[in-house]
């Protein structure tokens, strides 16, 4: 060992030969060195123990810091998680109180009259419409449609009670003013009329259209297993002139409004 | 780095034994076999702190073995780390004097060599404690020292990285770090050879 190199030199040599960072020749005459000095052999074999201990205990702080680092990541990925699930609960239980009021507040005010103003379709009078119409202007049903387009039903009413015919026709339109009137009883009696008139002039062209108003009828004269009877029988006929009227959903509150009054 | 890479049992042991990058295999050991180590431990009357423990623990002894050259690949990776996070367990348990462990499910991951295991776990723990010599250095010393022959720095990197006022100043101080770990060795009889073998670096290292 070199009496002019210091502890504190040779050490650092030492680290350089144990960290390969002499040259060839250097490290050879290190080596050579060490088999003659014991003492400088013993004193790299403390640095070289004393290095490793550094280097394990570096390596172990790192697995114990991947370790804290791995497990706060699963904490915080699984709390993202429940934060997640919460949140689309809280969501879930939103839509689903809604759904529930809505429905709550659908059946408490379900009635014929909720169902007239969601899905009546009133008549609309055509100008010419079956072989009375060929008659001319001066006739009572053309009085009664003139008078029924416009909205005077009243008048409607009147001509028909004056009527000595009251036939199929005039029947039909008196049939509507009265509901409009709000006199369901009259206005399905009409109805009646027109159905027994079809089938004894065997002429049809008004028998769907009565067949339709007269369930509405019985829904607002609150005949509710009258009325659903025909909707229930034009619901299923595909032909039938008001299918397209009678949809899924007025079906199904139809049958819940019966239901509702049992 | 590749985050939820799956490796075979061969790639984990390879790239633990390089040392150059752990966290990729750790990270595969945690995705792997973190919650049916943990389940076995809260199963057998630990809580959810006590299986973290062991399964850093685990980790720690799997990564050294493997290091050393004792982890041969005659059982699964799977099964060894079963082995020794239930020989781990059985030891606290013993400490604590509770000695019920529930152990049909872990009977299927016990190696042949579970005396062998044993012996190694009792050489981790003493090893354990010989490292918190490190600690006892002060934290600029486990710094300066972590840095040169952890993470192989240089003076002139580690001078950068501390901000000291010259290279040679973080030379002074690493001697006078070294020199007060080297006398702790050396002033017990036979500490050093004992530190040697518990470190175990001349085999693979």
């Amino acid at each position: 060992m070199e009496p002019n190199i210091n502890e504190q030199a040779r050490w650092e040599r030492i680290d350089a030969y144990l960290r390969h960072e002499l040259t060839g020749n250097e490290q050879a005459a290190f080596e050579a060195e060490m088999r003659q000095n014991t003492a400088l052999a013993e004193e790299v074999h403390s640095i070289r123990t004393a290095g490793e201990m550094a280097r394990q205990y570096g390596q172990r702080e790192e697995l114990r810091s991947l370790h804290r680092k791995l497990t706060a990541h699963r904490q915080t990925a699984a709390t993202d998680r429940n934060q997640g699930l919460r949140f689309y609960l809280r969501v879930a239980a939103i839509i689903v109180f809604l759904v529930v009021a809505w429905a709550g507040i659908g059946f408490t005010t379900l009635s014929p009259g909720s169902l007239h103003s969601d899905s009546f379709v009133a008549y609309l009078p055509e100008t010419t419409r079956g072989p009375e119409a060929a008659k001319g202007p001066a006739t009572v049903e053309q009085a009664m449609q003139a008078e029924y387009t416009k909205a005077n039903y009243t008048r409607v009413a009147e001509l028909y009670q004056k009527s000595r015919t009251k036939r199929l026709n005039e029947a039909f339109v008196a049939g509507n003013a009265f509901l409009a009137l709000g006199q369901p009883d009259k206005a399905a009696a009409c109805f009646k009329r027109v159905m027994s008139l079809s089938v004894r002039e065997r002429n049809f062209d008004f028998y769907q259209d009565a067949e339709y108003y007269l369930a509405w009828a019985y829904l607002k004269n609150n005949q509710i297993d009258n009325a659903a009877k025909l909707f229930d029988k034009i619901y299923r006929n595909e032909f039938h002139t008001h299918n397209p009227d009678v949809g899924t959903w007025f079906y199904w509150k139809l049958k819940l409004l019966q239901w509702k009054k049992k | 780095m590749r985050i939820g890479q799956r490796y075979s049992d061969e790639e984990i042991v390879s790239l633990i034994r390089s040392g150059k990058n752990l966290e990729q295999p750790v990270r595969h050991l945690y995705t792997e076999y973190y919650d049916n180590l943990t389940n076995f431990i809260r199963k057998n009357k630990g809580s959810q702190s006590d299986a973290e423990d062991v399964f850093q623990e685990t980790i720690l002894v799997f990564v050294d073995l493997v290091q050393q050259g004792k982890f041969r690949g005659d059982s699964s990776v799977k099964t060894f780390l079963y082995a020794i996070a239930r020989n781990l367990w059985l030891n606290e348990l013993k400490k604590r004097n509770r000695m019920f462990v529930q152990d049909t499910e872990s009977q299927e991951y016990s190696p042949p060599d579970t005396e062998d295991l044993q012996q190694t776990l009792i050489r981790h723990e003493s090893k354990q404690k010989v490292l918190q010599m490190i600690e006892q250095l002060g934290e600029t010393c486990k710094k300066i020292l972590l840095m040169y022959y952890y993470e192989n720095l240089s003076m002139k990197e580690i001078y950068e990285r501390m901000h000291y006022e010259s290279e040679q100043v973080v030379r002074n101080q690493k001697y006078k770090c070294m020199k007060k770990l080297i006398g702790w060795i050396e002033s017990n009889p036979g500490m050093k050879e004992n530190v040697k073998e518990l470190l175990a670096y001349g085999t693979e290292h």
